[in-house]
């Protein structure tokens, strides 16, 4: 019987009158992955801080190791890995400088230590750039990097905070590697995640939302919880599919997934009610259907999408809103976006994919008129980007993946802001925020500071202010990053209801899942457009039998790849 | 007719202005407590130096020297010593500032009507207060000379009609206060908009910003509106605190706030222009805080202009606060009007249109 | 505490700290800059106040009256107008500083043997000038006509700095404020970037202690601040010529322990925040503002009001300005300021200590 690594009981922790987190009973053994799941403020990043013995709890005790995080903290510290959210090392040290500065403080000295540096970063594929300065690695290698530092004392526990947050699909693989090789090495990880495929992986998962435990248990036990409450909808009209799901009472959530199907969660003990010209079947549940249930607040929201029923797209000839020809900019050197060449028509969403620095953010720059084409010419809603650049902003909505709003200001505040900045005029503006705010969904933001709202509230928020002038064109920067999966589906629904208004809309996203929802996609590497199309034919031409988007997008990379040594 | 967007913008800077509860607490504390703390503890009286005494002398001329030196208000007795070596070790320790010697004889030598001289050393180690002891002393001495006249010998002389204008008690408040009163606008100017600017490329909201139709002069009137209104306002509050201090405004208030409203102009144009090159609020604030250091120095405020090198007293032009420290000490101190402050005026003008130019060009290209 | 864990927390530091061009330039470059600008700045010499002299008199009394004031060094020559209006003028512009009224039979009176008044005008804004103006004026007046002949003179020598040198005494005082100006500011900052970057959370997971955090961090900023010092020093002496009559090794001596006394102080302030602009914020408030204003820097600490006088004690910037001007200026040595070392050392080892304290390995 293998040894508790980690033994908490009632742990909670509060500031001042306000608790983050409470009622935590968990153990872990050694060697599992156990993973935390739960949407942005649910108390993940507190547990394991507490969990690291960093932060003091205000309630239950906790054995980590066999020791008392609160008794000792210095001896958990010392023992295990911990990797924090964002990025731990110093961007003006080298790759091997924070290694060497890792094994430092940690005393771990002799022979070992160069072999053991050695290997991981062989391992995690950073052997190339040892002197590369950390801040100029992408993203995901900086993560790599960080989880390579934490290993160098070989700790027994490994915590790690969303270590895939933000990282593109090629480098959480990598990742996993290194901690799949962590883990045959007996080492046991605890770790926070937003990623469901990731949850799905663990011996065990804890769901939290708003600081409380929803489940605890092992995958395929919560999975097989919910068997039968889960159904996948087809059928010819899926708008008439949704009003259908809308005004089940019994339905707890429904999303429109690629392939022309609805998958539906319905309440546990009721049934899903008939739906004329539809099959439903009951379907596999997956964690994300987990999560769903685990989520759901009691009653159903009623009316939340229904205030924008989506209507049939006009049968109109869809003019192109974006024609780019021959795009490319570059840094000094540095080619951030090569000839690239794409159109997207009213009421299309395209999907732009890619690694971290693929140039997927630097080209929506260019086609919002925010930088100059070096080469090629891009038209936005009729107009020159480079020189009409005042007529495209007046005519574009763009939400960055910071969702940028003043956190000082209330919600109405922002949006009459972005109102009056596009030129809305004063008579109109009441009603085009009442539109915007409709159409976001956003029917409870309230009067408090932006910054008190969720994430998902602010993203929804920064997608009301995108589009409270009416805009031709959409773009949206990563808009679903850090959200929980129940509100990134509810995102998107609002994304298609735009859409069949005849928005055209440019998404990026690491979320693979979401991939699915866009008519087309675009796939990018080094600057470059290596694929563009819808899915299933992107599919087609790797001769993939399933349209997965994952094996999509790895596929065309990995034959990039050979293609470039070869050419080399 | 202000434009929506203009209008729009306006607004929302007001209301976070208003929201940021460390911003306002700064803008009330270098108004009021800094003002009145250091007009209060900088005021720079030198008074009361303590003086010793040698006396070899032991005479009635001796002694009424000693007096004539210690009974005003700049000297005090701190110690008498049989020899200058003893009272030197004091003086190194610093317990004094000045030591007199008065030599055997003195006032025989008086009496018989030949000339005589004692001996001052003043410690040297605070130029300013040296200074002002050595003045003193020439100063009580030539006085207790012309007393100590016979009747009989009573020569014609001159009448000495000593005057100090603006500020007859000499004392350092007064300037001070209007010293602090420019420093506050100075500070704010800068830092307020050059932290506003910066902090929406922090936050990010420039990128959405951009995407909008705002033009970049649009921005930068926004965001020195809240500043040019809420620090001219602070001049009311401020003229109460000056009548509390005894500063007497001898100017007209009108004029007060119109210089000052061309003042405050200089001074966030090179707020606005601190917000342009900068792009984080720490960057902000060092720049902020190391550029307004040498204005400060070169304002005058510390130390008068004239006793600088030349070419440092023409470096001081660029400094907006040597401009506006002259306006408000000519308005409050001399009565001064318009057609002695133009100048001032101008060159404060003058400022303002190269830093928003410069701050408009650097803006521009990343606009 | 254990030395290889300290000095690999140091070793990052340095190669942090020198790929930093910014901070770098701050660092070595600001001290330079403020040293030449208090220099040049912060000059109360009264050698050269702008004067007006109306004559109304023009005899050759009060001509050498005029000359009295104009030979006096004091005092050049401003313009000489025919009426009050325009000397009025020119002080309220404030392009002279002091005005001579010579009445018409001026020296008509003095041959009848009469009292002839003289009325002698000083702008009274820089109240440090216009006293010392005022006064000199005074003793000049007073001694006209004899002052050859006057009976008692005194002979005003001053010490340790004979030609009342503005620098020689703001040099010595820069010494103390700069050392408090710019380490504790880096210092701080150094910390609080640590805190807003995420890469504290590296340190709170790790064995490294606080005192050993703590002692990593001061080290490299010491030999910055060190260095800070060394080129002040080098720029007062060698460039502006200021005499050190005292001893040299002493003064860089104690100037190490007040260096460890202000990087230990930067270390403090940023173990209570927790943002950059936090840290520079309270670094300006505790630290540099009073050491520029309460020190005895430029207002002698005797001239304020007593409360102040007891803020100013409470600072170690006031110890090492008396001791580094006792040194430099009076040659003063340990045996006349060993008061001053012992309030230091006394202040160094409770400022690291409330540090290495109040560093918790905690995020709340």
């Amino acid at each position: 019987m293998a040894e508790a690594v980690v033994e908490a009981r009632g742990l909670g922790r509060r500031y001042g009158a306000r608790s983050v987190l409470e009622n935590i009973d968990l153990d872990v053994h050694a060697g599992q992955v156990f993973g935390v799941v739960g949407p942005d403020g649910a108390g993940k990043s507190t547990l394991l801080q507490m969990l690291a013995a960093i932060l003091r709890p205000s309630a239950g005790t906790c054995q980590v190791l066999g020791r008392d995080v609160r008794r000792d903290p210095a001896g958990v510290q010392a023992r295990v890995g911990y990797m924090s959210q964002g990025f731990s090392l110093y961007d003006r040290l080298t790759v091997a400088e924070n290694l060497a500065f890792a094994a430092d403080i940690r005393d771990v000295t002799g022979p070992d230590r160069a072999v053991r540096g050695a290997e991981l970063l062989r391992m995690a594929g950073l052997d190339r750039f040892q002197h590369r300065r950390e801040g100029q690695l992408s993203g995901g290698m900086r993560k790599k990097l960080a989880l390579c530092a934490n290993l160098m004392h070989e700790p027994p526990l490994l915590i790690l905070d969303e270590p895939s947050l933000g990282v593109d699909p090629l480098s959480r693989r990598e990742l996993w590697r290194i901690l799949d090789r962590a883990r045959t090495e007996g080492r046991t990880i605890v770790f926070a995640t937003s990623y469901m495929d990731e949850a799905d992986a663990c011996d065990r998962v804890l769901l939290l939302r708003d600081g409380k435990p929803l489940a605890l248990g092992a995958p395929q036990e919560l999975r097989r919880d919910v068997a039968g409450q889960v159904y996948r909808i087809t059928g010819p009209a899926l708008d008439r599919i949704e009003a259908a799901l809308e005004t089940d009472v019994g339905v707890i959530s429904f999303q429109r997934r690629a392939g022309r199907e609805v998958r539906a969660q319905v309440r546990d003990g009721s049934r899903l009610a008939p739906i004329e010209a539809a099959v439903a079947e009951a379907a596999v549940p997956t964690m994300e259907d987990v999560f769903t249930f685990a989520s759901a607040p009691p009653p159903a929201p009623p009316g939340a999408a229904s205030a924008a029923p989506p209507q049939p797209p006009p049968p109109r000839i869809r003019n192109d809103v974006i024609v780019s020809r021959g795009v490319s900019v570059r840094f000094g050197d540095f080619k951030a976006v090569d000839d690239v060449t794409i159109t997207v028509a009213e009421g299309e969403i395209l999907g732009l994919l890619g690694p971290n620095g693929a140039g997927k953010t630097t080209l929506i720059r260019i086609l919002c008129g925010l930088l100059s084409p070096g080469e090629g010419t891009a038209e936005v809603a009729g107009f020159d980007v480079a020189r009409q650049s005042e007529a495209v902003r007046a005519r574009i909505g763009y939400m960055s993946q910071r969702f940028s709003l003043y956190p000082d200001l209330s919600a109405r505040e922002n949006l009459t802001f972005f109102a009056r900045a596009y030129g809305v005029p004063r008579s109109q503006l009441r009603e085009r925020i009442a539109w915007a705010s409709a159409r976001a969904s956003l029917e409870n933001a309230g009067e408090g500071a932006v910054r008190d709202l969720s994430g998902a509230t602010r993203q929804r928020l920064a997608l009301a202010c995108a589009i409270v002038h009416r805009p031709r064109v959409l773009f949206l920067d990563e808009p679903t990053s850090g959200v929980d999966p129940l509100s990134r589906f509810r995102f998107w629904r609002l994304i298609a209801a735009l859409a069949a208004d005849g928005v055209g809309i440019v998404v990026t996203t690491h979320y693979m899942e979401e991939a699915a929802f866009c008519d087309r996609l675009g796939l990018m590497m080094d600057g470059r457009l290596i694929a563009l199309g819808p899915l299933t034919t992107l599919a087609g031409e790797l001769g993939l039998a399933t349209p997965d988007v994952e094996a999509v997008f790895l596929g065309f990379i990995e034959r990039e790849r050979a293609g470039q040594g070869r050419a080399a | 007719m202000l434009s929506g967007r203009l209008a729009g913008l306006i607004t929302k800077e007001f209301a976070q202005f208003l929201r940021d509860p460390v911003m306002l607490f700064v803008v009330i504390f270098l108004y009021t407590a800094e003002l009145v703390m250091c007009t209060m503890a900088l005021g720079f009286d030198v008074q009361h130096l303590k003086l010793a005494v040698v006396d070899h002398d032991r005479s009635a001329v001796s002694r009424a020297l000693i007096e004539e030196l210690t009974t005003g208000d700049n000297f005090v007795l701190a110690d008498q010593f049989t020899s200058l070596r003893e009272a030197e070790d004091r003086l190194r320790r610093g317990a004094l500032d000045v030591v007199v010697e008065i030599p055997p004889r003195m006032g025989a030598r008086l009496a018989a009507g030949r000339p005589a001289s004692f001996g001052v050393v003043v410690d040297g180690s605070n130029g300013n207060v040296a200074a002002r002891a050595r003045a003193y002393v020439i100063e009580q001495s030539a006085r207790f000379v012309e007393s100590r006249r016979p009747a009989g010998e009573r020569r014609a002389a001159v009448r000495p009609e000593v005057r100090v204008w603006y500020n007859p008690d000499l004392t350092n408040t007064r300037f001070m206060a209007l010293s602090m009163l420019a420093q506050a606008g100075l500070m704010l100017g800068v830092v307020l908009p050059a932290a506003a600017i910066v902090r929406e490329k922090q936050e990010g909201t420039i990128e959405q910003l951009r995407v909008t139709p705002i033009r970049a002069h649009e921005l930068f009137i926004a965001k020195i509106t809240p500043t040019l209104v809420i620090c001219t306002g602070a001049v009311f509050p401020a003229l109460v605190i000056m009548t509390l201090m005894g500063v007497p405004m001898r100017g007209d208030v009108l004029i007060l706030l119109g210089l000052t409203v061309v003042y405050l102009l200089s001074a966030v144009s090179l707020g606005t222009f601190v917000g342009a090159i900068t792009q984080t609020l720490q960057q902000a604030m060092l720049v902020g805080f190391f550029g307004l250091f040498p204005l400060l120095f070169l304002s005058g405020s510390i130390a008068p202009i004239e006793s600088m090198p030349p070419w440092l007293q023409t470096a001081s032009l660029a400094s907006p606060q040597r401009h506006y420290v002259e306006i408000v000490s000519g308005l409050f101190l001399k009565g001064a009007g318009l057609a002695e402050l133009w100048r001032q005026a101008l060159a404060l003008g003058a400022i303002s249109g190269a830093m928003f130019l410069s701050a408009w060009l650097v803006f521009r290209r990343r606009w | 505490m254990k030395a290889r864990r300290v000095l690999a927390f140091a070793r990052k530091e340095v190669l942090e700290i020198s790929r930093d061009r910014f901070t770098m330039g701050v660092a070595l470059f600001m001290p330079l800059m403020m040293l030449f600008l208090f220099v040049y700045g912060i000059s109360l010499d009264v050698d050269r106040a702008p004067l007006i002299v109306v004559d109304h008199d023009r005899t050759a009394a009060s001509r050498e009256l005029q000359a009295r004031f104009l030979n006096s060094g004091y005092f050049v020559l401003q313009a000489a107008p025919e009426d009050e209006r325009s000397a009025e003028h020119a002080l309220m512009r404030g392009t002279a500083r002091a005005a001579l009224f010579i009445p018409p039979g001026f020296s008509a009176r003095l041959g009848r043997g009469e009292d002839a008044p003289v009325q002698f005008v000083v702008d009274g804004t820089y109240a440090s000038t216009a006293a010392i103006l005022s006064a000199y004026g005074r003793a000049i007046l007073h001694a006209y006509p004899e002052e050859a002949r006057l009976p008692l003179r005194p002979e005003v020598r001053v010490w340790y700095n004979p030609q009342l040198r503005s620098r020689n005494f703001i040099v010595p005082g820069l010494f103390a404020v700069i050392l408090m100006a710019f380490p504790p500011l880096l210092t701080a900052l150094a910390v609080a970037r640590e805190k807003e970057l995420g890469t504290i959370a590296q340190i709170y997971a790790s064995p490294l202690t606080g005192s050993e955090f703590i002692a990593g961090k001061l080290l490299p900023y010491a030999v910055i601040a060190y260095a800070e010092l060394l080129l002040v020093v080098l720029g007062g002496v060698v460039w502006f010529d200021v005499p050190v009559r005292g001893s040299v090794g002493l003064l860089l001596a104690v100037g190490l322990l007040y260096v460890l006394c202000t990087v230990s102080i930067g270390l403090l302030v940023s173990t209570l925040v927790r943002t950059q602009l936090a840290a520079m914020l309270t670094a300006l408030i505790v630290t540099l503002m009073p050491a520029f204003l309460f020190s005895g820097f430029v207002y002698p600490l005797f001239t304020m009001p007593p409360a102040f006088q007891a803020y100013a004690s409470v600072l170690p910037t006031r110890y090492f300005l008396e001791f580094s001007r006792g040194v430099v200026l009076r040659g003063a040595g340990l045996g006349d300021l060993w008061p001053n070392v012992l309030v230091l050392a006394a202040y160094t080892a409770t400022v690291f200590a409330l540090a290495a304290w109040r560093f918790r390995k905690r995020i709340a």
